[in-house]
């Protein structure tokens, strides 16, 4: 009994220690102190440090090429001898670009982008409270080029930005937020002491703590090279979203004085950390809110453009301007294109020129710039006037978003202005107006195309002609290409060596093919794929085509052969009578096939182009079918009669049953929607 | 007892109709065999809409293939591309605007595949323990789409394989990533998309500027094709600058005249931050 006792103890106690060993395996693997891995210590323009801890002591090495392009990737060592702490600093490297890493012989691969030019447009985020799930789709939709984490280091159990330290720089309100700087210098975060700056392209931010020296401030508001300067700071800076307290703290001054001074490079927005997401506009510098009370968590992305910066809340789905383009807001003229789009253009130009004299300096109002040009253009045809209107466009909003518009048709129309414009004015005239009103009137199109004939001999040489020969071709080929080919080929004669005769023989070709002259067509691409190899994929394509087509033909002839062979000795071939109720049998089929196929044609009745088109298709497959059982029980008769072998007589009856089947659905398929064939692969 | 017994039946009536209202709400994650099948019919619809005389019944019959994804695509992303592909298909089939509405078809369809790709990513991002299934599933979504990596290879790289290649890279990475290796396959493979699809736009703005004196009509359908390829792209774009995002819009909706080629190519490089070529 004592033993048995001490058995069940001993049982107990080796539970006991089993269940605790268990734990202490499967328990999650949460650390206090978090992993050092790799991460981006530091990035500019043209280079960057990469920083990592290793259990050996070795010299690291980072290996590195850009991303997207396969060439032979370059090294860099770190500095110093073997270590343990590594920094590895690669130079040379080419702004706004993203680069592809690794660690010595490691098969894991990070990114890092450069730091971009001034110009280049660029966002970053601002995250607060625990993200550690969101961090990565952060980082791959909101395409941030650094971090700002507003939660302390020493607020975090574990490292929440792991994931994304080796991609990108993270700071926080003090510095430079990096577990490998406090691993190696046993300090939390750097402490750049209440003011410290940010530069990263165009932008400048500058970090403003609680008893920052506002002189130092002056001094940091001085930058030449960034076009926006922004302040993140605490409520100790400014306590209330007011304008008149805003103006009465001691930041609101200094910026204000530095934005009358240096108003390209103004000081643009303040983020008052710990305030309600609240934002006001006092004097220009738009003040707000970043609410990161610890309790819950957040992000915002920032985005700074060279005229203009936003900041997007990302989970409110709100966006403030922080920074606008000169002429802050656009104004369009709803009234003017009313009467543009009305016809009354001379009205409309009226009316533009007395809403640009009414706003402008006071509105951006390119986009009526823009209108009076583009009527002067593709209305009036008065490209005289139409290139001022753009070259004033130009001047006036050189960054504007019509410019690059007005840009290239300033060089269109430069192209075409030889014979002081009159063939490019009456040429769009045609094609504007005459011809797209009249194209469906035979006797006008004709007309239509005699004065554009006239047009080319009356300005045989002018820059213009190929391209209305060209033109002529590609109208004629809708309705006559006879005369479509001759066009082509005029085209190729008079303005050969011009870019718009290079494809002359395939659209000959083409134009062929769309006539159903399927030979000539092939005739004429094999020509092409001699004259233009560069298209002979596409040339191959239109020739397979072209003889598929032909093909087709065959086979449809084939199939009328064998109809009328099939009915020939079914019906025609001694004994010639028909029995009545073979007709009847032979009905019955055609009205039972005829309501299944009704069921399943009424099923996917979506798949056909009409209802007509399914109807015939319905009918004359019951009819194939109807059909080619009388001709069966015919063929098998007469079959019999000639040679009494039942056995041989019934399956050369079937076949031919089947045969004229065949060929009559083909043949349904043929003229009723040709391209069901494809199905099938004819 | 009786109304405590009825007023309980009530509640669990109650709570599992609510619980079958939101199953029913519930989008269905894709399984592999539906991404398969998605891309096999995207490549038979490219087949057909690549013949001369298109096969609209046939298109549509493997457009029906396609609508568990796409439905889930219009749901997860708020778009309406079932109704504006059907739509497209029926009036192709009626011969109306061909030109234009076949476009909306084809680009209709990859931009689908596209944002499927990125859903897979986010599955992938949330739980690494998705990244397996989702890495294949994103794999079977570009066979559907990879004929356009090939096209812009052919067109803008004389054949070499630099953007196929980048892809397959890409894919490879992400089937073998793990949780720190994740963001960079996912990266990278976005890159080569924005990039593929850039060089799209480009293309037929390239081709307008070679037609739009001759052939307006078929101008009007590479149009609709460049400004379906924007579409895949846009969000990128308009994050990083409103204002190209805005020249790019006023360049599609414009004249056919006011189209360059270079310099759009020259905002798409500043927008997105790495050169197409």
């Amino acid at each position: 009994m004592r033993v048995s006792a001490y058995i069940s103890k001993l049982q107990w106690i080796v539970l006991i220690i089993v269940l605790f060993v268990a734990f202490i395996i499967l328990k999650p693997h949460r650390t206090t102190k978090a992993d050092i891995k790799v991460e981006i210590l530091n990035i500019s323009s043209s280079q960057a440090t990469i920083a990592w801890l290793s259990e050996k002591e070795y010299k690291g090495k980072v290996f590195y090429e850009s991303a997207g392009n396969k060439t032979a990737p370059l090294s860099a060592t770190e500095a110093f001898g073997n270590s343990k702490k590594h920094e590895v600093t690669i130079t040379g490297l080419q702004s706004s670009t993203r680069y592809t890493y690794w660690l010595d012989d490691s098969k894991s691969r990070f990114q890092f982008q450069t730091q971009p030019a001034t110009s280049t447009p660029f966002s970053f985020l601002i995250v607060w409270g625990d993200i550690s799930d969101r961090i990565v789709p952060l980082m791959r939709s909101e395409l941030a080029e650094f971090i700002i984490s507003l939660t302390p280091p020493s607020g975090q159990n574990f490292d929440q930005f792991s994931d994304v330290r080796a991609y990108v720089p993270i700071y926080g309100p003090s510095g430079i937020d990096s577990p490998f700087l406090r691993a190696v210098t046993g300090i939390h975060q750097t402490d750049s002491g209440n003011l410290w700056k940010l530069d990263w392209g165009g932008l400048r931010l500058i970090f403003v703590g609680e008893v920052a020296d506002t002189a130092k401030i002056t001094e940091m508001l001085n930058t030449p090279a960034a076009h926006t300067i922004g302040i993140i700071t605490s409520p100790a800076m400014i306590s209330e979203f007011e304008s008149k307290k805003i103006s009465e703290t001691a930041l609101h001054p200094i910026l204000v004085a530095h934005n009358k001074q240096h108003p390209a490079k103004p000081a643009a927005f303040v983020a008052v950390i710990g305030k309600d997401s609240n934002n006001v506009d006092v004097d220009g510098v738009q003040y707000f809110g970043i609410s990161s009370d610890g309790k819950s968590s957040g992000a915002i992305r920032i985005d700074v453009d060279i005229e203009s910066a936003r900041a997007v809340f990302i989970d409110e789905n709100k966006e403030i301007a922080l920074k606008q383009p000169p002429l802050k807001q656009k104004r369009t003229c709803e009234e003017c294109r009313r009467l543009a789009d009305k016809g009354a253009y001379e009205e409309s130009i009226k009316a533009y020129l007395e809403f640009i004299e009414t706003h402008k300096g006071s509105y951006q109002i390119d986009d009526a710039y823009y209108a009076i040009a583009d009527i002067f253009d593709s209305k009036l045809f008065e490209f005289a006037k139409a290139l001022e209107w753009y070259r004033r466009l130009l001047n006036e909003y050189p960054d504007g978003t019509f410019s690059p518009l007005a840009n290239q048709r300033i060089k269109y129309i430069a192209v075409y202005s030889d014979y002081d414009y009159k063939p490019l004015a009456q040429f769009e005239h045609i094609k504007a107006i005459e011809y797209a009103r009249k194209k469906d009137q035979p006797e006008e199109r004709s007309k239509i195309f005699n004065e554009v004939k006239s047009l080319i001999n009356k300005y045989p040489d002018s820059n213009l002609a190929p391209v209305m020969q060209h033109w002529l071709a590609n109208q004629y080929r809708l309705s006559d290409p006879d005369k479509a080919v001759e066009a082509y080929m005029a085209l190729r004669k008079n303005y050969s060596g011009h870019s718009e005769a290079q494809e002359a023989m395939v659209e000959i070709g083409e134009t062929y093919y769309d006539a159903g002259r399927y030979k000539e067509a092939i005739t004429t691409f094999k020509q092409a794929l001699n004259e233009s190899p560069a298209l002979a994929d596409t040339i191959k394509t239109q020739i397979a085509r072209a003889q598929r087509n032909i093909r087709r033909d065959k086979i449809a002839y084939a199939c009328w052969i064998v109809l009328a062979i099939t009915c020939g000795i079914a019906f025609l071939r001694k004994p010639r009578s028909v029995e009545t109720s073979r007709i009847f049998w032979s009905f019955v089929v055609f009205v039972i096939t005829g309501v299944l196929l009704s069921f399943g044609a009424w099923l996917i009745h979506e798949q056909f182009n009409s209802f007509k088109e399914m109807l015939l298709i319905v009918f004359f497959f019951s009819a194939t079918t109807g059909l080619s059982t009388l001709i069966s029980m015919n063929f098998t008769d007469k079959l019999l009669v000639k040679n009494n072998h039942s056995v041989l007589a019934a399956v050369a009856g079937t076949m031919a049953g089947i045969i004229f089947f065949l060929a009559g659905i083909y043949l349904t398929i043929y003229y009723v929607y040709v391209h069901y064939l494809i199905v099938v692969k004819l | 007892m009786k109304t405590t017994l009825y007023v309980l039946a009530i509640v669990q009536l109650a709570f599992a109709s609510t619980s079958f209202a939101d199953s029913d709400k519930k989008q269905t994650i894709p399984d592999l065999a539906m991404a398969k099948q998605y891309a096999k019919a995207q490549l038979e619809i490219e087949k057909i809409r690549a013949s001369k005389t298109p096969d609209w019944a046939a298109a549509s019959v493997q457009f029906e293939l396609m609508l568990p994804i796409v439905k889930y695509i219009d749901a997860k992303c708020e778009m309406q591309y079932d109704k504006e592909i059907r739509d497209a298909l029926k009036e192709c089939t009626a011969g109306h605007d061909i030109e234009t509405n076949d476009e909306i078809l084809g680009k209709g369809l990859q931009h689908i595949a596209v944002l499927a790709i990125r859903q897979e990513l986010d599955l992938m991002a949330a739980d690494p323990n998705n990244i397996k299934p989702c890495a294949e599933r994103i794999a079977a979504y570009f066979e559907g789409i990879r004929p356009t990596f090939v096209r812009r290879d052919k067109g803008f790289f004389e054949g070499k394989k630099t953007l196929e290649a980048s892809a397959d890279e890409a894919l490879t990475q992400l089937s073998k990533a793990d949780k720190s290796s994740l963001l960079t396959a996912s990266m990278q493979l976005e890159d080569v998309i924005a990039r593929t699809y850039a060089l799209s736009m480009l293309y037929e703005i390239s081709e307008i500027e070679k037609m739009r004196s001759s052939d307006v009509a078929l101008c009007d359908g590479k149009r609709t094709e460049a400004k379906m390829f924007y579409r895949i792209i846009q969000q990128r774009i308009e994050k990083r600058s409103p204002k190209i995002n805005e020249i790019i819009v006023n360049t599609l909706n414009g004249s056919y005249d006011t189209m360059n080629s270079q310099s759009l190519e020259k905002d798409l490089v500043t927008a997105l931050g790495f050169k197409l070529r």
